[in-house]
């Protein structure tokens, strides 16, 4: 698996991504399998946690759990786990609010209810 | 329209089986992910940033009400209520579920739509004039040969494995609105001195990291020998196309590396070896048989004479006036107009449509557009046979669903990829900066003083914006994690199809919007009169009043 991580001195740990393959949905590798939460995701440390968790991801694979998946490094935000790299979190938190509109008239960009 | 004939729905059909068959396996875990991806693939299912995407075809641009009204129906049910069109006339969902993808696809096949060949290194779907049988400057209607080519490529075996995805595109007017100099193939019909139909051919034009303008290598071959002088292209291209780098694959670098000259030489001596004259009378036979399908519909006569529209255009009645002289072309009958339906609202998504919106033109087209609809490579649709009688009532309805915003041609009809909020392949986000200049730029007035202008904008320079071609392009990169966005002026499409030139070191998001308004300003300032559009400006002075503008020291 190839690190998408850039700035490394910002770095402070690594989280498993994946999409999940029945629907595609990003997900993240916590203490209680793959989560959508990303302030849920187990953030290895080390080299040593970072492997473990690859491990565990690999196994996820095969048994048809999640498709792709990849170490992301994450920087810590109030407890919160947060991509470094730019599309990473796009990944995570976009796609950007009113992008995913049609538009209802007036002048008004509407969002589409998820 | 076309509809298919029993061997087409058996195809469809049997394709569907087949993936219904590979998803179960792929769920099982009978297949992996590196065996089940080609399959997606061929049948348009991409793994996006955020979820699976499905690239629904339209071939040449061309849907029906019936059609229209279902692709409502897949948004609402398997989607998130909206579709978005692209700059290929096709239509992406962003969030389909792998395990909804069959019944989907079951759905678009109950009204003959599909989704293979929407991706790959196959021929992809046949982009078309989208004025094609109502163009009052029409010489012939391209959508018979665009069928014909749709068949012939359709699970074509030979050509299924090809280096790199291969694009067609097919003009069929005076005027070039299908950009056929920017694809692996571009034709347009043109008759001979005794009014016999052919193409002129060209080849090995694209976008992407290496934007190139396709080159005439035939002036003219006859329209029965056009599939055996594009299966000659595409065995020259098959034999010699660089597959050992997918940054050289494409057929323009091919065309590039030998010279148009050596290229055009092996394609006539590939074409004299392999010409079949039963694929000639094939094709005769074949033409034949479509051509009805296209027919015109059965137009009632609506005399000008009572033409309520020009009633309502005399009086006043400025929005409707304006909407009608900007979204609004000459027809072949006179009593008819094209109608153009912006998908650029001011702050909108460029060729977003809500399910909504998609059952309101679907039941506008029934009622007044005999049921038919086109889709455009600028993410805008058209009712192509609309009573200029019924243009009133057209508009009226169009504006209740913010679907008449009377700017196409116009700054604010903007054309942008998906970008980073969606693609996985993005450097940046596309759709939040085209929101933001359309918003900076929506007042009408000021758009017209601008005059005709196209702004197009790609998220990473794979170039689906097509912002190459753009007289104001956009492309944005990724500088040291952040955003950047650079400009290329003086591109277009069509006609004078000319690649833009990057102006200079790209701006940060929150700086592009002013630096496309200082473009602006230096052109209205300086233009001679308002005579002079923005390229005809770009080209008298060249691109250093805009340096100037944007890069000299304040
Ligand atoms: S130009 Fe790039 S970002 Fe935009 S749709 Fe194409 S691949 Fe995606």
């Amino acid at each position: 698996m190839k690190d998408s991580g850039m700035e490394t001195d910002r770095r402070t740990g690594t989280i498993i991504t994946a999409n999940r393959l029945r629907d595609g949905r990003v997900v993240f590798l916590g203490a209680g399998g793959w989560t959508t939460e990303i302030a849920d995701a187990t953030v290895a440390s080390d080299e040593q946690e970072r492997r473990a968790l690859e491990a565990l991801a690999r196994q996820s694979v095969v048994t048809c759990e999640v498709v792709a998946p990849y170490p992301v490094a994450v920087v810590d935000d109030r407890g919160r786990p947060v991509p470094v790299a730019l599309r990473e979190r796009w990944r995570i938190f976009g796609p950007g609010p009113g992008t995913e509109t049609g538009y209802a008239g007036g002048g008004e960009a509407v969002r589409v209810p998820v | 329209m076309y509809r298919y004939d029993d061997r087409d729905a058996e195809f469809v059909r049997e394709r569907i089986a087949r993936f219904r068959d590979q998803v179960q396996r792929r769920l099982r875990g009978e297949l992996g992910e590196e065996e089940f991806r080609p399959w997606r693939l061929m049948n348009g299912v991409y793994l996006q940033l955020h979820a699976y995407m499905l690239r629904v075809a339209i071939p040449y641009g061309t849907l029906s009400a019936v059609q229209l009204r279902r692709l409502a129906d897949i948004a609402e049910r398997y989607d998130r209520g909206y579709g978005h069109f692209t700059t290929r006339q096709n239509i992406q969902f962003n969030w389909p579920r792998l395990v909804d993808i069959p019944d989907i696809l079951e759905q678009l096949a109950e009204v003959e739509m599909h989704a293979i060949q929407t991706s790959g290194n196959c021929i992809r779907n046949i982009t078309c004039d989208p004025w094609a049988g109502v163009a009052a400057d029409e010489i012939e209607d391209p959508r018979p040969w665009c069928e014909l080519l749709r068949q012939w490529s359709s699970d074509h075996q030979e050509f299924t494995f090809l280096p790199r995805k291969f694009k067609v595109a097919v003009s069929g007017g005076r005027r070039d609105r299908a950009a056929v100099r920017i694809h692996d193939i571009g034709l347009r019909l043109r008759h001979d001195d005794e009014g016999r139909t052919g193409f002129e051919v060209m080849v090995g034009g694209g976008l992407g990291r290496t934007p190139i303008l396709a080159k005439t290598i035939r002036e003219w071959i006859p329209g029965e020998e056009l599939l055996s002088y594009l299966t000659a292209i595409l065995r020259v291209y098959n034999r010699y196309g660089r597959r050992d780098n997918k940054y050289k694959a494409r057929i323009k670098i091919l065309v590039h590396e030998l010279g148009t000259e050596e290229f055009r030489r092996q394609v006539e001596a590939e074409y004299t070896a392999g010409r079949r004259p039963e694929l000639a009378r094939l094709t005769v036979a074949e033409i034949a048989r479509i051509r009805p399908f296209f027919a015109p519909p059965d137009y009632a006569d609506r005399s000008p004479g009572t033409d309520p529209c020009a009633k309502h255009a005399a009086a006043d009645d400025a929005a409707f006036r304006r909407w009608l002289s900007v979204n609004t072309a000459a027809h072949r009958r006179p009593d008819h107009a094209i109608v153009e339906i912006s998908l650029k609202p001011p702050g909108g998504v460029p060729g977003n449509m809500t399910a909504a919106q998609m059952r309101l033109v679907a039941t506008l087209a029934e009622r007044c557009s005999h049921g038919e609809i086109r889709v455009t490579a600028e993410q805008n649709l058209v009712l192509p046979h609309v009573a200029r009688a019924d243009l009133h009532t057209v508009w009226e309805t169009l504006d209740t669903a913010g679907l008449a915003t009377p700017n196409l041609g116009h700054l604010s009809d903007i054309v942008a990829c998906p970008g980073l909020d969606f693609c996985a392949l993005a450097t940046a986000r596309s759709i939040p900066v085209a929101q933001a200049i359309g918003r900076r730029f929506a007042d009408l007035d000021r758009q017209y003083e601008i005059g005709p202008l196209k702004l197009k904008m790609s998220g990473c320079i794979n170039a689906c914006g097509h912002h190459h071609v753009a007289h104001i392009g956009i492309l944005g990169l990724e500088k040291r994690g952040r955003e950047s966005y650079q400009i290329t002026l003086g591109g277009s499409g069509g006609d004078e199809a000319a690649i833009g030139r990057v102006l200079g070191p790209g701006f940060a998001a929150e700086e592009i919007v002013d630096a496309v308004e200082r473009v602006i300003t230096t052109y209205l300032t300086n233009r001679r009169d308002p005579r002079e559009t923005f390229l005809d400006y770009l080209r008298r002075v060249g691109f250093q009043p805009f340096k100037d503008a944007l890069y000299a020291p304040v």
